[in-house]
């Protein structure tokens, strides 16, 4: 790797490991305000990047003054500041989104765990009727860590769980 | 073996459960003795089993994320040079916002210019982004009162004590800072500024507001009502006179808002009420939003 | 410039509006405005499609706005486009009109307003993602789109769907943060945001061999990005549980329209913007046709041994995207007219599945496991005659799209190298054989003579007359196969 150029690109480069950071804290933190926080990273880091991409070492910002007409060649390029504001606006619904489904989550399951609420909710759905469904060993392994991306063994697990899920039939009604 | 499963058993009846694993008490309460016993079992070896699946995916987590990094690094080596003079990205596209922006669309911010009247359709987008996130968030978290619990608790946080420094401040500070996202709102086509950050400001002062004074003065003021009528009118009025612009644009007619003297405050044709609207959009979701999720209700 | 072109700029803000619109009325004006707007997309789209096929081939280049692009916004539009918005709105119409009994229900609250808000504002998302040929825009109506949908999984309020919803919304922003990306990667390497000179300077790019390392990250990243979001294996962990944990309406929505609007958006790209061929030199359509391979036998695995009907349709979600990818990864021309028939036969069939198969639900006492819906389907004949005609086109019988879809994957696969060739084909055999197994099972069991639970007689005209034309639509397809084809055709070639 051409550490001159990374150098020279410090800011897309850090912006390129916040990227990381934040991707892998989304994905694979169980803890849910973890994830919201990993997500937060993740577009900030995409901010900075699109920032940095705009700027041209020596000029000002695109605001022109009433006075005198400066030329284009003064200013930094316009573009990636308006897509910045766009993307803010839009990690911050997604962020104000995620957030009240985590207060719904917790005062539903009180717990933050993903993994864990994704187990209550579907032994949720079985006991619900008053079916017994013995929650098996694959199911716990299911619960655990089935959104990375160890899918194949998750998604084997899964089907096991449905089939222990299966076996008794619970009649479920909608909720 | 069977002493062992007998003793968890007995254990884990006189412990004590956490209030939330109801589900364990569904179980409690079934009488095949064998899902319990299978039960115990299974938690003994299971915690060992957790642990050790815990470290290995810790180990595995880092892995990845420093997987993702190194990938990703290894084409950042290869973009062009930041601040770079003659970056592919300072092309015709950005020359033209730069030279013609004034010109064409009459706001001295050339960014405004670029996401109010070049881009504008993106930034009705963006609105509605916003919006959607309002109503989902209005769909999660607001409690409606029901008809036959007259006597249900009406908010889940208390209104804070009246503090008398909170007070003073707040009496002090709101107005100021009503002010001044008022002021970055109407003079967001002269200087930095705009609908989105002057809303935003805008909505801090609201919550200041409440925050020092409760939700019982400031809801007389901003009810559900009037929050969702402010909302709709301010997106209406967007799209309808962006569908004005468009249709005007496309089919080349001549469009009655000129961009008139670049400057002045009445001049860069809709740019200024469309900072207005966007504020006002934005100014209610971000308070709406910080009573949902205090109160439950606006 | 003739009126109709004007037709897409139209719906997407009428759309827009009708959300504002739909916010303020209470729950019967926004039901019945909702419906009104719909229908009316609905007949203006087939307008246009119509009046399209027959102007000739080349595409339409509207400006939204006074400035020509690349500096203002542009749609374009050919008749692939309007064909797939009429497809979309007319799903939708049948969505709300057959589910919309479920919404009803809780007295004197507007969430039901709220519920076709939301509606509104996914078809503007969705339609703009067809029509836009700007890749910003195309990002921020994508977000519109997942934070509609996300709304429309939690409407119901359950644990489970609260958590569905979650695990929903986590992968997508995966999806969508690396989607981004790529997005403003290409904007460094390119300066452009509009797909035509992004083409054009992609192409100019590959031929000098200037960053040809970032060309292939980029690639990677907005193809897994969007493979993300529409739920292709691996990344479908979240789709059993998303796709039936809402209300019915709900389910038929995302699983007919949310994720065939990344995959239109998918197509256009890499027509567009890539170019086929620097995605064949990056390897990145084997990884496509690897995963595609994977999501049709695993999606029929998990619906076989899925518990509930629900689920069962869920899963069948999962094989049913890994199709429509399989046609994306056999290229130009055939595969991609064949994953574009395919998509618009699996939005039919999947969103009646999901109505009818609530009906039956209903009629049988709302259980939903298989036991419970023994004997639904001759407590209500309409919708069980409608389920079983979407459940041939899954599994692929005569009369219905399904049949000719599969001959077209088949077809575009022998155009491949032996080996790709025989993988598909042998894939393609043994999903459809996975899939007459469960979907056999479950229609043996609705129809069976078997125990019936109370029968709720109450009628619902607007349910049947949807799902009737759906059904018609499914079988419809198969009738008017090669006009529907050719037409197919005309539109990717102006793509």
């Amino acid at each position: 790797m051409d550490l001159q150029a990374l150098l020279d690109n410090r800011a897309e480069a850090a912006a390129i490991i916040l990227f990381g950071i934040g991707l892998t804290t989304l994905l694979l933190h169980r803890n849910l305000l973890k994830k919201v926080i990993g997500f937060s990273f993740m577009d900030s880091a995409i901010f900075l990047f699109l920032a940095s991409e705009g700027y041209i070492s020596g000029r000002a910002a695109p605001i022109q003054s009433a006075a005198s007409d400066l030329p284009a060649s003064a200013f930094i390029n316009p573009l990636p500041a308006g897509l910045v504001l766009t993307g803010i606006v839009v990690s911050v619904s997604v962020t104000a989104l995620m957030l009240s489904l985590t207060v719904r989550l917790y005062e539903r399951f009180h717990t933050l765990d993903l993994d864990r609420i994704v187990r209550l909710a579907r032994e949720d759905a079985a006991v619900s009727v008053g079916a017994a469904a013995p929650v098996g060993k694959a199911e716990r392994k299911a619960g655990t860590n089935a959104d990375a991306g160890a899918a194949v063994s998750a998604g084997k697990a899964e089907q096991k769980s449905e089939k222990d899920a299966a076996l008794p039939d619970p009649e479920r009604r909608d909720r | 073996m069977r002493n062992d499963l007998d003793r968890d058993l007995e254990r884990s009846l006189e412990e004590p459960r956490p209030a939330h694993s109801r589900l364990d008490a569904a179980h409690l309460h079934r009488h095949d003795g064998r899902i319990l016993r299978q039960e115990a079992a299974l938690s003994a070896r299971d915690e060992q089993a957790q642990a050790v699946f815990t470290v290995i995916y810790r180990v595995l987590a880092v892995l990845a994320a420093a997987g993702i990094i190194l990938l990703l690094l290894w084409s950042v080596t290869d973009l062009p040079a930041f601040g770079g003079e003659r970056n592919p990205a300072d092309n015709e596209v950005a020359r033209r916002y730069l030279e013609d922006g004034v010109r064409e669309g009459g706001a001295l911010n050339l960014v405004a210019n670029i996401i109010l009247d070049y881009r504008a359709f993106d930034t009705l987008g963006e609105s509605n982004v916003l919006f959607t996130a309002a109503c989902a968030v209005l769909l999660l978290l607001r409690r409606q009162r029901r008809a036959d619990l007259p006597h249900a608790p009406e908010a889940i946080e208390a209104d804070p004590p009246a503090d008398p420094v909170l007070r003073a401040g707040a009496a002090l500070l709101s107005p100021a800072i009503l002010m001044l996202g008022l002021y970055l709102i109407l003079t967001g086509h002269l200087g930095p500024g705009g609908g989105f950050s002057g809303g935003a400001v805008l909505s801090g002062a609201l919550i200041l507001y409440r925050c020092a004074f409760g939700g019982g003065r400031a809801g007389q003021l901003l009810t559900y009502r009037v929050w969702r009528g402010a909302t709709f009118a301010a997106l209406a009025f967007y799209a309808v006179s962006k569908a004005y612009s468009f249709f005007t644009g496309a089919n080349g007619l001549p469009s009655v808002f000129s961009p008139g003297t670049p400057g002045s405050l009445f001049s860069a044709g809709l740019i200024p009420p469309l900072n207005i609207a966007v504020g006002l959009v934005v100014c209610c979701i971000m308070y709406g939003f910080f009573a949902l999720f205090r109160k439950g209700e606006m | 410039m003739p009126w109709w072109q004007n037709i897409p700029f139209f719906s997407v803000l009428l759309f827009l509006l009708s959300a504002a619109v739909c916010s303020v009325l209470p729950p019967a004006g926004a039901r019945r405005w909702s419906r009104a707007v719909l229908a009316l997309c609905l007949l203006f789209s087939g307008l246009l499609a119509v009046l399209l096929l027959h102007s000739g081939g080349a595409p339409v280049h509207y400006r939204m706005g006074h400035f020509p692009a690349p500096w203002g916004n542009e749609l374009r539009f050919g008749a692939l486009e309007a064909l797939l918005a009429a497809l979309f709105s007319f799903v939708m119409l049948c969505a709300l009109l057959a589910g919309g009994g479920e919404l009803r229900g809780r007295a004197g609250l507007s969430r039901e307003s709220l519920y076709h808000t939301l509606c509104m504002l996914l078809m503007a998302a969705l339609l703009s993602q067809v029509y836009s040929n700007d890749l910003f825009t195309c990002y921020v109506f994508l977000e519109i789109m997942t934070l509609s949908a996300c709304a429309l999984i939690v409407y119901r309020n359950s644990g489970r769907s609260l958590a569905a919803g979650m695990r929903y919304m986590v992968l997508n922003m995966v999806g969508s943060g690396l989607f981004l990306l790529g997005v403003v990667l290409l904007y460094d390497l390119t300066g452009h945001l509009l797909m035509e000179p992004l083409g054009a300077s992609v192409a100019s790019l590959a031929v000098s061999g200037a960053y040809r390392r970032s060309l292939t990250v980029i690639i990677a990243l907005i193809t897994v990005g969007l493979c993300v979001k529409s739920a292709l294996f691996p990344f479908h962990t979240w789709v059993p549980d998303a796709y039936s944990a809402g209300a019915a309406p709900s389910n038929a929505i995302l699983s007919s329209l949310v994720s065939k609007g990344y995959i239109v958006l998918l197509l256009k790209i890499l027509l567009r913007v890539f170019g086929w061929n620097p995605v064949v030199l990056s390897r990145v359509d084997l990884l496509l046709l690897l995963f595609a391979w994977s999501g049709m036998v695993f999606g029929s695995l998990g619906a076989i041994s899925a518990s509930g009907l629900t689920r069962m349709t869920a899963w069948s979600s999962v094989a049913q995207i890994g199709y429509i990818f399989l046609g994306l990864a056999l290229g130009p021309a055939e595969g991609f007219r064949a994953a574009l028939f395919h998509l618009a036969v699996h939005a039919c069939s999947k969103s009646l599945l999901f109505l009818s198969g609530a009906k039956l639900r209903e009629a049988a006492g709302g259980g939903d496991g298989f036991r419970a819906l023994a004997g639904a389907a001759r407590l209500r004949p309409v919708f069980g005659v409608c389920w079983t005609a979407a459940a041939f086109s899954m599994v692929g019988l005569p009369f219905t799209g399904g049949l000719v879809s599969k001959l077209l994957l088949g077809s575009a696969a022998l155009g491949r190298s032996l080996p790709v060739a025989a993988v598909s084909l042998g894939v393609l055999a043994l999903s459809t054989l996975l899939n007459v197994r469960y979907f056999l099972r479950a229609a043996l069991i609705l129809w069976s003579p078997g125990n019936v639970a109370s029968a709720r007689s109450g009628r619902d005209p607007a349910a049947a007359l949807a799902c009737g034309a759906l059904a018609l639509a499914v079988v419809l397809s198969f009738v008017f196969a090669s006009p529907l084809l050719e037409a197919v055709s005309a539109g990717l070639a102006a793509f």
